[in-house]
């Protein structure tokens, strides 16, 4: 730049020579424990809930969010009670929710974690009558296949049962298999 | 109602099972994953879902509001738990029933006993919709803090877009807890923290615990100190209705770290119920304890929110800081309710309101 | 019980303004400095100083977390570029008496980018990592160069989760390109409106039918941009500024709700036509009479309005943060979160580092689109960025709330170690800060209204007068 500058330089202004870089740094409230609470603190929190990103100048979140949602403990004595039960006088209508389940991540990989070999059991039962009855040709193997399938609905078609293609009540009851 | 709870016939399970409904998957039954249960067939009064061959039959005339839901079944009960609905924003996973105060509008008194269902909620989590938020409430959840924290940890780790807002009495820390704070994403947690005073006798009889208040002080500054992203939660009582300035003043001064001040009315629910003459505040007739408090907190730029005010019991220069707080499944609004041209932006009232011992001015606006 | 440094100020025959670091003030006497001073502090002050969180025990400590968090809040950290003032264009086609920028003939060439500076400035923003942009479109007119415009907003719109645009025009010349540009929701206006109608054609539009070419542009702006995107800057003479109750009506009549009151800068042409500014009292006496007039105005009108920096100020006393405002903040970085590029491509700290270069006074440039940003300069500037270490600012009451401001000095002085006592910035900063308390501390309920709508909250508190004895 050939421009000309009533001062010259900015050390002619006031700033000392020879200048460092280390000047834009950030301060630090150091505690005790040596926790640089500044960064703490001067993080500015974005914290807003999804769904309700039209209240973001507002900040939080919009829910009342006490529970009273009722428990869900198992059994502890034999005679099982709901803890609490919502009243349930009051018919609402809810609108019909719009899909938003753009596939989450996949699930944790265990299947069914402590119901698997119940399941197994109860369908190699449920897979050999239906072997009995002629309806099923496939492996004893207490997988619930599409062979396992067909062979259910064909079964629950010709006794008059709710078709679903799934281990119903009304199967287990029909072939005498106790659910336990 | 919205029902959070399905009555379902016997399906056989030996542990409590967690799957994701789904009315309308896309594609063939193939594409199922395996905690997704499918829906296979239905009628007016039930829907079967199809987990690994078995059929789960919830009793439901509107089995389409169901899907996507992430649902508890425990054995030997006839009843499904709705954990996570997919289309609402108020889910709320109950941690434990066990707590170490006795506040005194609890809606959700405390009880002895605790089923750890962590592995449950972190299945749950798993299954949510993509970038929910999840209550996680009690009881006090922090009496169970090494698993809780593991619940979070593991939870992140699987599902990094979901946000928590977890709801505590903050009695439970300890210095050694920044450390598992800090190594949470704690900017995708949201903690509520009650506070119902400045002055420490008024708060601890409120929670009906000596010390509670020293307690609380000190870990809203170790959360603070570990990055959390603060709410604090003021029940109105009658208790404290003259002390929500003084708490302004002690919240803008002391506990500024906070990211926004919740300003409640009350549920009538639980030790609310048996409280409530005694306690309930009808704000509609006089505001101004709560006007002074928001005036004050507000020019010192703490973000304030009122939760669970009708709209028309609020003078209209506060209605900006109401918030649609009430829970869908737990919201109604009463007769006068159905001329008002506020509605649609309104709280409106708990299912379990009392009207005739409730606000005196509810106006159609 | 440990008491954070207080900073002091005399008010008056009786009182004081106590300040902490964290930007926590109370009222109080003289008995009670001393008592401070001497050690001697009575129950009630221990009471009162530990309910104004200006008190710890011990470190780590709810008191002194809830401290750091409001000391932090009033620091601006250093952010990464979000605020970018472009100069497409130095040719306008009004030749105001003050030109704040210096400016180019309409028709003059060589005043504006080309394509490869065009280029370069949109190769510069792809280079930013943030979410968040604001571009400010200055000049010349940028009207002028409406394709740069939409060049760059464009690109933005594509670049940033968030963008938004300001364009300071003159509103002159506005074709009805230029307008759809201008509707856009992501887009806002700034203008400028010499308070009165009178003055603004003398000292800007100068002929009748220029001014009535503006006026209808303005009305216009309103009615299909609507107030809430528009805004009007009047630009005053200190030594003969209008009655702020013409300028009031002329801005509430057309819907105006926030009023920033400049006076004629000392730069730029400006200097050239006012010579030095020797009118501080002259400015500080209508300063006080405008705000005093708005608070009249305020008390009966439906819709209320401030006087910008002067609500900005408000809120940097009672709340900290709002670091927004590149003439009031703490450090003041330069060259770091926001940044100039002018029609030549040379990139400056400041628009007023712009034209101090212009004028040639001194260069504060701070690199060029070619070049790319002189990181040793920039270190240079922000040595002097605080206001924590300078001696003429460690005891001040107001120095929660103040910052440094280097690129007025400069243009001022030539040097940046006037002791700050001296400067222009701290005199009439000094002036707003006691305004300021005055008002807060003002049992006037007219006062107390305009607070509160200042504040952009329902009611005044008394609370946050606090007075200790």
């Amino acid at each position: 730049m050939s421009k000309r500058f009533l001062i010259p330089s900015l050390v002619a202004a006031g700033f000392p020579s020879g200048a460092s870089e280390a000047a834009v740094s950030n301060l630090t409230l150091i505690d005790s424990d040596q926790t640089p609470m500044f960064d703490v603190f001067r993080q500015t929190h974005k914290y807003t809930l999804a769904g309700h990103s039209s209240h973001a100048s507002h900040g939080s979140h919009s829910s009342h969010r006490s529970s009273s949602s009722g428990g869900y403990t198992t059994p502890r004595a034999a005679k099982p009670a709901p803890l609490y039960t919502p009243q349930t006088n009051r018919n609402t209508t809810s609108t019909p929710p719009t899909s938003i389940l753009p596939s989450p991540p996949a699930a944790a990989a265990k299947v069914l974690p402590g119901n698997s070999a119940t399941f197994q059991r109860i369908a190699i039962q449920v897979q050999t009558a239906l072997k009995a009855y002629g309806y099923y040709n496939g492996a004893i193997d207490g997988i619930i296949g599409a062979g396992s399938k067909s062979a259910l609905s064909r079964f629950q078609t010709d006794y008059g049962l709710k078709v679903t293609g799934t281990i119903t009540p009304e199967v287990l009851d029909a072939f005498g298999i106790a659910a336990k | 109602m919205i029902q959070l709870q399905l009555k379902v016939d016997p399906i056989p399970i030996v542990e409590p099972l967690v799957v994701r409904l789904r009315t309308s998957l896309p594609g063939s039954s193939t594409t199922t994953s395996d905690h997704d249960a499918r829906m296979v067939s239905h009628d007016t009064e039930t829907a079967d879902f199809d987990v690994n061959g078995f059929s789960l039959r919830v009793h439901t005339r509107h089995y389409k509001s169901l899907d996507g839901d992430v649902v508890l079944v425990v054995p030997g009960r006839g009843t499904l738990h709705r954990l996570i609905r997919a289309s609402s924003n108020h889910n709320t996973l109950l941690i434990t029933e066990q707590c170490d105060q006795k506040c005194i509008m609890c809606s959700q008194p405390p009880k002895k006993y605790h089923t750890d269902m962590f592995d449950q909620f972190l299945q749950a989590v798993a299954l949510a919709p993509t970038s929910a938020t999840i209550g996680l409430s009690g009881g006090e959840p922090f009496l169970h803090k090494a698993r809780l924290l593991e619940f979070l940890r593991k939870s992140q780790s699987a599902r990094p877009d979901i946000r928590f807002h977890i709801l505590t009495n903050g009695q439970h820390f300890e210095p050694s807890d920044e450390a598992s704070f800090k190594s949470l994403n704690m900017a995708s947690i949201l903690w509520g923290v009650p506070i119902y005073a400045a002055d420490r006798s008024i708060h601890d009889r409120i929670v009906a615990k000596q010390g509670a208040f020293e307690i609380l002080e000190r870990n809203l500054a170790l959360l603070a100190k570990a990055g959390a992203v603060l709410e604090l939660r003021t029940v109105v009582l009658n208790a404290n209705i003259t002390e929500l300035e003084e708490l302004a003043n002690h919240l803008t001064r002391n506990l500024r770290f906070a990211h926004v001040w919740a300003i409640m009315q009350l549920e009538n629910i639980g030790y609310a119920r048996m409280n409530w003459d005694a306690e309930f505040c009808d704000t509609s007739k006089e505001f101004d304890g709560i006007a002074t408090a928001v005036d004050l907190a507000l020019a010192r730029g703490l973000r304030t929110k009122l939760y669970n005010f009708p709209l028309c019991t609020v003078p209209r220069a506060y209605r900006e800081y109401c918030t649609l707080s009430i829970s869908d499944w737990k919201q109604k609004f009463l007769s006068t309710c159905d001329d008002c041209r506020l509605r649609s932006s309104c709280t409106g009232f708990f299912e379990w309101y009392p009207e005739n011992r409730g606000f005196s001015e509810i106006r159609a606006q | 019980m440990k008491v954070w440094p207080l900073q002091f100020r005399k008010l008056d025959e009786n009182d004081f303004l106590f300040s902490d670091d964290a930007g926590a003030f109370f009222r109080s006497s003289e008995a009670f400095l001393t008592r401070y001073v001497e050690n001697q502090l009575s129950e009630s002050d221990s009471a009162f100083l530990r309910r104004g969180g200006h008190a710890f025990d011990d470190i780590g400590d709810p008191a002194f977390v809830g401290f750091a968090s409001r000391w932090t809040q009033r620091i601006n950290s250093a952010t990464p570029l979000g605020y970018v003032i472009l100069v497409p264009t130095l040719r306008c086609n009004l030749m105001c008496d003050y030109c704040q920028v210096s400016r180019a003939a309409e028709t003059a060439k060589g005043f504006d980018w080309d394509e490869t500076k065009l280029a370069q400035v949109l190769a510069l923003l792809d280079r930013q990592s943030t979410a968040e942009i604001k571009i400010e479109f200055q000049g010349g007119e940028p009207l002028l160069r409406l394709d740069l415009l939409e060049a760059v907003r464009t690109f933005c719109r594509r670049k940033f989760a968030i963008s938004e645009f300001v364009v300071c025009t003159n509103l002159q010349d506005v074709s009805e390109d230029a307008w759809r540009f201008l509707e856009a929701e992501d887009t806002f206006v700034s203008t400028s409106f010499d308070g009165t109608s009178k003055l603004h054609q003398t000292q800007r539009t100068k002929t009748a039918t220029a001014h009535e070419q503006f006026n209808a542009n303005l009305d216009a702006a309103l009615h299909r941009i609507g107030p809430a995107r528009v805004s009007a800057l009047p630009t005053l003479d200190p030594s003969d500024p209008p009655e702020p109750t013409d300028v009031i009506a002329a801005f509430a009549a057309r819907g105006f709700g926030s009023i920033f009151l400049r006076r004629v800068n000392y730069q730029g042409f400006a200097r050239k036509k006012y010579g030095l500014d020797r009118s501080h009292q002259e400015w500080t006496d209508y300063y006080r009479r405008f705000v005093r007039a708005l608070i009249s105005h305020n008390a009966t009108a439906e819709n209320t309005i401030e006087e910008y920096y002067l609500s900005h100020t408000l809120r940097r006393i009672l709340q900290g943060g709002h670091h927004n405002h590149v003439d009031l903040r703490n450090p003041n970085w330069l060259g770091v979160d926001y940044l100039v590029v002018d029609f030549d491509g040379r990139l400056y700290p400041t628009d007023e580092a712009r034209m101090v270069s212009r004028v040639g006074q001194i260069d504060l440039s701070i690199g060029s689109l070619n070049a790319g940003l002189d990181k040793e300069r920039i270190s240079l500037f922000n040595l002097h960025a605080s206001n924590f270490d300078d001696p003429d600012c460690v005891h001040c009451v107001y120095k929660p709330y103040c910052g440094l401001d280097l690129i007025d000095d400069l243009s001022r002085y030539g040097r940046i170690d006037i002791p700050s006592h001296q400067t222009e910035h701290c005199r009439s900063h000094m002036d707003l800060f006691d305004f300021a308390f005055e008002l807060l501390y003002s049992d006037d309920p007219n006062v107390h209204k305009s607070i509160a709508s200042w504040l952009q909250v329902a009611r005044y508190s008394p609370m946050l007068a606090q007075r200790h004895s």
